[in-house]
């Protein structure tokens, strides 16, 4: 077996320390890199490709999960978090394994045992690939921020600085105050993982920050659109119409 | 407050059954002991107790609007005074009145038939007061109940903030990252770890000694931060950076339990931890014509997009505040471009 190639992420020097102590005497493991950020991990991960991924969660900038979402490819992930509401989430995204800080040594076996098993067990790979794809789409929390990958750089959106969504394609054009992001997505997981009673969407390609709306005028004959505080005219279809009535209580 | 006759499940069954009690007593005082023939004592019983049937209910009115608490002593027999005396005029020209219109007797005795009319006020007198009695006696069990019940909901809205207090004291994601620096220092400096584990050990003991409803030197709680955010530099090193400012005598001057506390973690988790570069706390205290004023700054990073805070911590201080110097303008959110700041004052002379 070659060696396991592995990186460490955290924020806290010294929880990097531990890991890298616990592996100091497995022969198999080779540390290729420790980052103490999301940025930079997804940069190293996406290069260096490695076997193994220790991940924590809170981070500066980018969350671990977040990181996750725009990494090209899966890759085995054992998530270390002192934080104890995200394991279900982490199995979600198909993790190895979910330690809690702080953790034995023993546990710590444990989890590079399933860690080598899974590796070497390639198929399970593509399965985790298309686990985290699928993955945002199943759980139903509500988003606050979107991370967007565009060619050489990431943009973490605040949900509140968000004017409107454009269905383009297989992509959705998100346009905020800054500018726009294209990011590879749905309407309908926009729809159903942001608060209902701040979006509505108002038409098959749209879907609007309501407080941003400045006027509802009529278009042609039972036709609408609304006029954004930006100046911006979007269509309103008419079931758009009547979750709009419905959402403004009119 | 609702009529007992109707809020009660047997409130007119059982005012009815107690008018017949009354109607079938005086009847049967006027037929089997005072020997009168069965159809006069009918007749007087009768007419005698309709009234009350009416008037009974209405004296609720009577009792519910008058409280010995509101109108004293001298007003509360006063009003009864009146009261009584309008409803037994009332129900004894009543009385008359039935007798004499529905049953056609205009016996030679007048008023006086059968019960003459002295004792006939005496017996209306007698059972206007009982009614009343009784109507009070239903008054004060509800509103004994109704103490019963707002005492515990009391006590559990007490108990809640306790434990809201208690967990905001310790926050766990604190105690499990510390309590795993710690597992990393045994390791690599045993010494440093042994030492993290007394400052860990001192701070928590002193947050969970701590009444959130007593006061304590500025001295002491800034001890107590300094050894929190002690602890915290261990995790983050040069990430976070600490300043003091305190200026003479400020350290005997009074502030409420751990009312800081909070403050420090918030800059933390907004500051340290979404910031890649060094971030730095400011503390700054000063006396200011018997106020101890006390300033807490943060920069943070202004491109990090925070993940929602629910403002819990500070509403939490407001509050505390609130109830502890009975003002609201006490604490001052300054939030800046790259910087936050909370300006807090406590008054000294309570």
């Amino acid at each position: 077996m070659n060696t396991i190639k592995t990186i460490i992420v955290d924020d806290e020097s010294l929880a990097r320390d531990l890991v890298r102590n616990f592996l100091s005497d497995d022969s198999d493991i080779e540390i290729i890199g420790e980052y103490s950020d999301g940025f930079q991990a997804l940069k190293a991960i996406n290069s260096l490709n490695p076997d193994l991924v220790f991940l924590d969660v809170q981070m500066p900038k980018l969350t671990g999960f977040e990181m996750l979402e725009l990494l090209d490819e899966a890759c085995n992930i054992v998530f270390t978090t002192a934080y104890n509401e995200y394991a279900i989430k982490a199995f979600e995204h198909n993790a190895i394994d979910y330690l809690l800080k702080p953790f034995s040594k023993e546990r710590f076996k444990d989890a590079m045992l399933r860690a080598k098993e899974r590796i070497v067990n390639v198929s399970r790979n593509r399965e985790a690939i298309e686990k985290l794809k699928k993955h945002n789409d199943s759980s139903t929390e509500l988003l606050s921020r979107i991370v967007v990958k565009s060619r050489n750089k990431i943009d973490v959106i605040a949900v509140s600085k968000i004017r409107y969504f454009e269905a383009q394609d297989d992509y959705v054009m998100i346009y905020t105050n800054d500018g726009r992001h294209l990011k590879q997505k749905t309407m309908k997981y926009f729809e159903s993982h942001l608060d209902e009673n701040e979006f509505c969407r108002i038409h098959r390609s749209y879907l609007v920050r309501i407080d941003q709306i400045a006027q509802l005028q009529p278009y042609e004959k039972d036709q609408w659109i609304v006029i954004l505080k930006t100046g911006e005219s979007l269509k309103v279809s008419r079931n758009g119409f009547k979750l709009l009535k419905y959402q403004l209580e009119i | 407050m609702k009529h007992p006759i109707l809020s009660f499940r047997y409130g007119i069954p059982i005012y009815l059954a107690s008018w017949v009690f009354f109607a079938a007593s005086l009847f049967i005082i006027g037929w089997y002991f005072d020997g009168r023939p069965a159809f006069n004592a009918l007749v007087n019983a009768t007419s005698f107790a309709l009234p009350l049937l009416v008037l009974g209910a209405c004296i609720w009115f009577v009792v519910v609007y008058t409280s010995l608490e509101n109108s004293g002593v001298a007003g509360f027999l006063l009003h009864h005074l009146t009261a009584g005396i309008i409803i037994v005029g009332l129900w004894v020209s009543l009385s008359y009145q039935i007798r004499i219109t529905f049953f056609d007797i205009y016996p030679q005795e007048g008023l006086n038939w059968i019960i003459p009319i002295h004792w006939q006020i005496f017996l209306a007198l007698f059972t206007y007061d009982y009614i009343v009695m009784v109507y009070y006696l239903i008054i004060y069990y509800q509103n004994f109940k109704d103490k019963l019940t707002h005492e515990s909901e009391l006590k559990n809205l007490v108990k809640e903030a306790e434990l809201n207090a208690l967990k905001s004291q310790i926050n766990p994601h604190f105690l499990f990252n510390s309590l795993n620096s710690v597992s990393s220092l045994t390791l690599s400096d045993p010494e440093n770890s042994r030492d993290m584990v007394v400052k860990l050990s001192t701070f928590l003991r002193y947050s969970l000694d701590q009444d959130l409803k007593e006061l304590n030197s500025l001295k002491n709680e800034l001890d107590n931060i300094r050894l929190y955010l002690q602890i915290e530099k261990v995790r983050f090193g040069n990430r976070l950076q600490l300043d003091y400012n305190l200026s003479g005598a400020c350290g005997n001057l009074k502030i409420p339990n751990l009312i800081l506390q909070p403050l420090f973690e918030n800059a933390i988790k907004y500051g340290v931890h979404e910031s890649l570069e060094p971030v730095t706390i400011r503390t700054k205290c000063w006396e200011e014509v018997s106020r101890l004023k006390i300033s807490i700054t943060n920069n943070y990073d202004s491109d990090s997009v925070p993940s929602k805070g629910k403002g819990i911590g500070l509403s939490n201080i407001q509050e505390r505040l609130r109830l502890i110097y009975g003002r609201a303008d006490l604490m001052k959110i300054v939030k800046g471009n790259d910087y936050f700041t909370v300006h807090l004052e406590f008054p000294q002379s309570l």
